[in-house]
């Protein structure tokens, strides 16, 4: 079982089919911290959003870079930082161009925004550093304790469903 | 390496085809639909049916496949619609904005 400041750490090559085995320590991790399943799904995406983007932005052509995670568990909370060590892209002018689709039609929709969008809006808080070297995102989700005390001891339950 | 292998199925009918998607969708796979998807959504008048009853993940990158499916599918004046979206695939769909131009039958 997670405990109270421990610090998971792993590194991948920044390849899109590495973005899956990600995806599963993070549930992993937030299963046995006791979020719940929409909680473990939101930050999944959100996890995937920040690992898209280094695949897909941060190294350039035949460069192997890495993408690293870093879990911090708190009492309260699931802290992410994923960085790399690539070009750092504009991650704060993305930021501010991230929005989601309503009230746009077909036409002049880019869909290039919604991943920071979805990060977002499935995290607590999410904060950018871009660095010399490389981008930091760090991604935070809270535990709703009422709603795991109130569960209890039947938390895990709802992850059966569909 | 995700948890179900990915798998795109279509199955033709007179009237309709329908796409079946299955496993995870994301950065590795996305390609793989958007092989399948695109062409049909070009090119084929019959009305498009996607089924996502068995997918498990979709994240900003599955979005991008359908909104370009349906780009294609409003030159042409065709049909597109969802069918059996799981309800935390739905959620992803509505929160982006996505929902608006499609049908979630």
């Amino acid at each position: 079982m997670p405990e109270l400041n421990d610090h998971v750490k792993i590194n991948v090559p920044a390849r899109a089919d590495y973005i899956s085995v990600i995806r599963l320590t993070v549930s992993g991790l937030a299963y046995q911290m006791g979020f719940t399943y929409n909680d473990i799904e939101d930050i999944k995406v959100a996890l995937a959003e920040a690992c898209n983007n280094v695949v897909s932005h941060a190294y350039k052509n035949s460069e192997v870079g890495e993408i690293s995670v870093d879990f911090h568990v708190e009492v309260d909370r699931l802290q992410i930082i994923v960085s790399d060590e690539g070009a750092a892209f504009d991650a704060k002018k993305l930021k501010k161009e991230a929005s989601s689709l309503h009230g746009k039609s077909l036409d002049e929709i880019d869909v290039g925004g919604l991943g920071i969008y979805l990060m977002k809006t499935l995290m607590d808080e999410i904060e950018y550093d871009t660095g010399e070297k490389g981008v930091k995102v760090s991604l935070t989700k809270y535990l709703k304790r009422d709603e795991v005390s109130e569960s209890e001891p039947n938390v895990h339950q709802e992850i059966i469903q569909p | 390496m995700n948890q179900l292998p990915f798998l795109v199925e279509t199955e033709e009918k007179e009237k309709e085809i329908c796409v079946y998607i299955h496993g995870d969708l994301d950065l590795a796979s996305a390609p793989r639909l958007r092989e399948t998807l695109l062409p049909l959504a070009e090119k084929d008048s019959r009305t498009l049916k996607v089924n996502l009853k068995n997918l498990h993940y979709m994240d900003s990158t599955g979005l991008g496949v359908f909104v370009a499916a349906l780009k294609l599918r409003k030159i042409i004046n065709g049909e597109m619609f969802l069918e059996e979206v799981p309800k935390k695939i739905q959620r992803i769909f509505q929160i982006s904005g996505v929902d608006q131009y499609i049908t979630i039958a």
